[in-house]
């Protein structure tokens, strides 16, 4: 066992005051990285020490890897917890921390590596006999691209092997477009990830995310803990989370498994999501790959589960067995989480940064709220518009969402647009409340829908507490 | 009370690391202004009026501050001391000298200027010179030889000439 005291937390937002949280909760000290952006952040607020390693532009900060493992070492940090984004999934961290002697709370380097390039996570998947979304090893070129659509047929996805997010990711209808649609898809690429390599895969048109935590020891014990439907998202973002996935019977255990055996056979450890595509016309699913840290939405399987994932990170990374195997899991109710961001979606969505001059977060059994805001805070422009996230735990599907109906109506943001309307607007969609949804189903809702807006309105003037 | 260096070394940290973009404060007969000016051009200034011999009796510390940052950074007053700042440009383990054994970069009281290499900061051994950027004489060192800087922490004190 590798005893941790001191943890640097190299993230900012929501994400770094949870891990200062768990670090609170086990005893350890936190010291927080902050860009000159971040210094009054709550995260520095409620760290034990607070170290500017660079100004906002992420690059020179959130994203120095030379600057973080020296401020580990300078404060003496025995561990770097990366958070999500940022550096979290770029193996030269977790490589650096391993050179200079720093746990890095997360998988090997070589893992992030290997189940971080979607193409080897894919062949890795398809030689364990987990089934993938047909599709091709790379193209490197537009007749590639034609040749592999003979066999796959159209609509397709062509996709960066290096990527996430939806960048460099094109649907592509018919033929006509993929020359096209390869470059734009190439391009995007190659400025998003330093890598162009693209690869096809089948569109699927009826679709549903359903993903898989997994927890894992250094010592090969691997624990699931239940899947997560991440459907409801737009531009490839995810808006709301759930879980147990709705509707999802005949193949639950299944992908649940899948998941639990991908994680054991590559010797996987520490906390990983696995993600699988749901054909609901052929009620089929496939692998679709593999993120290899903590997620945005690991609430809502706190939730049900009653485990902190975080904390188990760090007792992992100490080197210390799973402290539960699969039987002491209990997977109980149902919790639905919805990401609430400063953008205006009246307004495409547009980001809205700026000064919060009141913020009232909604409370109650079974309400949780993530957050780095407060009253007086002020919203920097640089980084992404997460603001907060509402996760509501109840006994039934239905009680979760009344749960969430009633925490969104009172949650009150003053100063900054938020996208509390829109999330409002999308609960109440009877399909949504059915669980009766898709990948591509907000965007279709919002794309037939031009009055959508108007029913935003409608909605804010019962509610208490905007604006 | 009467303030030492170091109280005004401190004193400049916090001021640095809040949001204020002007503050004056006035302890007894000293008064400190400080403006941190807004352009990656201009210089911040400080102001130090000391203190006069005579002990002057403990007076509650007033400090005035300004939240708008000043569009033009102001100008030294003839017979104030003006002091400039030089913070580290990035975050990194701080050396005074070129290797263990050299003699140190400078002293308190070397003369410096624009291109003069006043110290080292590593980071994973990559090892920056740090450049006073401005033509005057160290008036103060702020940090210890090896410790950790965080990126715009305060390294001199340096009196311009």
């Amino acid at each position: 066992m590798t005893k941790i005291s001191r943890v640097l937390v190299a993230n900012r937002g929501e994400i770094a005051v949870r891990v200062i949280r768990a670090c609170q909760a086990l005893g350890l000290e936190s010291v927080v990285a902050v860009s000159t952006a971040d210094r009054d952040s709550l995260a520095a607020k409620l760290a034990d020490r607070t170290v500017c390693i660079g100004p906002a532009r992420a690059l020179d900060s959130y994203l120095n890897v030379g600057a973080i493992i020296t401020a580990a070492l300078g404060t003496g940090s025995d561990a770097i917890h990366p958070g999500y984004g940022f550096l979290a999934e770029q193996p030269r961290l977790a490589k650096a921390c391993h050179e200079n002697n720093v746990v890095f709370i997360g998988p090997r380097a070589e893992l992030i590596e290997k189940m971080g390039n979607k193409i080897v996570a894919r062949q890795i998947a398809a030689k364990l006999g987990v089934p993938v979304v047909p599709g091709s090893e790379k193209v490197t070129s537009v007749q590639d691209a034609i040749e592999t659509s003979l066999t796959i047929g159209f609509p397709l996805l062509l996709k960066a092997a290096a990527g996430g997010g939806g960048r460099g990711m094109r649907i592509v209808n018919h033929v006509s477009e993929l020359a096209a649609a390869f470059e734009g898809a190439s391009g995007e690429a190659r400025t998003a990830f330093g890598d162009d390599t693209i690869y096809v895969e089948r569109y699927i048109r009826n679709a549903r995310h359903i993903e898989v935590q997994i927890i894992a020891d250094h010592f090969g014990n691997v624990v699931h803990l239940g899947e997560r439907d991440c459907s409801l998202q737009r531009r490839y973002q995810k808006i709301v989370e759930e879980s147990p996935a709705p509707h999802l019977e005949s193949l639950r255990e299944q992908i649940r498994q899948a998941a639990t055996k991908l994680a054991r056979e590559t010797g996987y450890q520490n906390a990983g999501t696995i993600e699988f595509i749901v054909d609901q016309d052929a009620n089929r699913f496939y692998f679709l790959e593999m993120n290899t840290r903590i997620q945005v939405e690991h609430p809502v399987t706190e939730m049900i589960t009653g485990i902190d994932i975080v904390r188990e990170q760090i007792l992992i990374a100490e080197n210390r067995p799973l402290s539960l195997s699969e039987h002491d899991v209990h997977i109980e109710g149902h919790a639905i989480e919805c990401r609430i961001n400063a953008e205006a979606p009246e307004h495409g969505f547009r980001p809205s940064p700026g000064l919060i001059r009141h913020w009232r977060a909604p409370e109650g059994h079974g309400v949780r709220v993530d957050t780095h805001c407060y009253s007086g805070y002020t919203v920097p422009p640089y980084y992404d518009s997460l603001i907060a996230k509402v996760i509501t735990h109840a006994s039934t599907r239905a009680g979760a969402i009344r749960k969430m109906v009633g925490a969104l109506a009172c949650f009150g943001v003053d100063g900054i647009a938020t996208t509390i309307p829109f999330l409002r607007f999308l609960i109440n969609q009877p399909a949504f409340q059915n669980g009766k949804t898709h990948v591509r189903w907000i965007e279709d809702l919002i794309g037939s829908n031009p009055n959508w807006v108007h029913q935003l309105e409608k909605l804010e003037g019962d509610g208490h507490g905007q604006r | 009370m009467e303030l030492t260096q170091d109280d005004v070394i401190r004193l400049l940290k916090l001021i640095d690391e809040s949001p204020m973009g002007r503050v004056r404060l006035q302890v007894g007969d000293l008064t400190l202004e400080v403006d941190k000016g807004t352009s990656a051009g201009s210089a911040p200034a400080i102001f130090a009026r000391a203190p006069q011999p005579a002990a002057a009796p403990a007076e509650a510390a007033r400090i005035e501050s300004a939240v708008e940052p000043i569009a033009a950074p102001a100008q030294p007053a003839a017979t104030d001391g003006t002091l400039l700042t030089i913070k580290a440009p990035l975050l990194g383990i701080f050396y005074r000298r070129s290797q263990p054994g050299s003699p140190p970069y400078v002293e308190e009281g070397s003369l410096v200027e624009e291109d003069t290499t006043i110290a080292l900061i590593e980071v994973m051994k990559l090892f920056n010179p740090v450049k006073a950027g401005v033509k005057g004489r160290i008036f103060k060192i702020c940090v210890e030889n090896n410790a950790l800087v965080e990126y715009e922490q305060v390294l001199f004190l340096v009196k311009p000439e």
